[in-house]
């Protein structure tokens, strides 16, 4: 698959991943690394550009052991903007099906 | 690869790429808090490494991040103009041409400023301290007149060093051995006990022989062919002066050699940029 593409798509799981619980970098390349075959690299610029961009908020947890762990939780602004990217997704994956289907001859 | 191997190559290559220092300072402590919960969660160290690739590879996906100011390349260009206009003032205002021309050391410090990127705090502290040893002991001398046991203010340069370890335990015995040495020297010097005083400096020479820290020491720097040349020039410069001076009792006018550790500085590390 185009590396762009599947960016995106790693992109999009991270928010909907994140969008039921606040998860470590760790957490989310596991989650994630279950089911797609991604590099371990990929997850965290993905996190720290959606934190840039608000997307995404930190919260520190201190277990009483070593420095807090930061763990990130899609924000309003976020889950805003998943719903419209997951409306984009889910239309353009129909219109690929269609295609791939042969129901647009 | 390991954890601090990676983590310090990573630090360097951000560096590199001129990031703010907060932002590398943020991305190598989450990159090492991924790491380490990795581990926790029974991943093997070396092998998770080599799955998220090269610090050089890693450190490419923050391209975008912000940028370090470019305020370093403009201290090293005005630190000449600024130290002619204070030397002037000085000289013309009060007749303070000596000792008024020391303000030409804020060049070479301005240098090594410049060159701290990659460094640790301690790193940074000995590349500083061939200065702060060298403006102390020519600011004593000028002001007191002391020269002799002021040199012993050199011995904070391998101090220095020796601290960027405080882990290791021969590094920490080795420095206190040193200031106690120096301590005891200056104490026997002054009250004139013995002209044997000196013989105090073979206690952390013996023990810094037998361990061998004395010929290497920081481990940490022979990475860097640059910070290796700066630490043997802040080193043996002041070696030499003391040589010459113990030898031929020629303190005046070698303490000029003193100069070289600037200037070495500044060929090393202002045009590091570029």
């Amino acid at each position: 698959m185009n590396s762009q593409l599947k960016r995106g798509v790693v992109e999009l799981c991270v928010m909907k991943i994140l969008s039921n619980k606040s998860m470590s970098t760790f957490e989310v390349l596991e989650s994630i690394s279950s089911d797609l075959e991604i590099n371990e690299n990929t997850v965290y610029p993905i996190l720290r550009r959606l934190t840039s961009d608000s997307l995404v908020e930190i919260e520190k947890v201190s277990d009483g052991i070593g420095a807090p762990r930061k763990y990130f939780q899609l924000s309003k602004d976020g889950k805003g903007k998943l719903d419209s990217l997951l409306t984009e997704w889910n239309k353009f994956i129909g219109n690929v099906q269609r295609i791939l289907g042969g129901q647009n001859e | 690869m390991n954890r601090i191997e990676f983590i310090k190559e990573l630090k360097r290559k951000l560096h590199e790429m001129e990031l703010d220092y907060n932002v590398v300072d943020e991305i190598v402590a989450d990159y090492e808090e991924l790491i380490m919960e990795a581990v926790e969660s029974g991943e093997m160290e070396e092998e998770f490494i080599s799955r998220l690739g090269s610090p050089k590879e890693v450190a490419r996906n923050f391209k975008g991040e912000k940028k370090l100011k470019n305020v370093d390349t403009i201290l090293v260009a005005l630190s000449p103009f600024v130290a002619t206009i204070v030397f002037m003032w000085l000289g013309l205002s009060y007749n303070l041409w000596h000792p008024g021309w020391l303000v030409y050391l804020v060049v070479p410090v301005m240098g090594v400023w410049t060159g701290r990127k990659g460094m640790s705090t301690m790193e940074f502290l000995t590349a500083q301290s061939t200065f702060i040893a060298t403006a102390f002991y020519l600011i004593f001398g000028f002001v007191y007149n002391v020269w002799h046991p002021t040199w012993v203010v050199f011995f904070l340069i391998i101090i220095f060093g020796l601290f960027t370890d405080t882990k290791d335990k021969k590094n920490m015995i080795f420095a206190t051995l040193i200031i106690l040495a120096s301590v005891a020297y200056v104490i026997i010097d002054l009250q004139d006990i013995t002209k044997w005083d000196w013989l105090v400096f073979l206690v952390p020479v013996i023990y810094g022989t037998a361990t061998g820290k004395l010929f290497q020491v920081n481990g940490d720097f022979p990475d860097d062919p640059k910070i290796k040349a700066m630490v043997i020039t802040a080193i043996g410069t002041p070696i030499v002066y003391l040589l010459i001076g113990l030898i031929f009792n020629l303190w005046h006018p070698t303490w000029l050699i003193m100069f070289a550790i600037p200037v070495v500085a500044i060929i090393l590390f202002a045009n590091e940029d570029d």
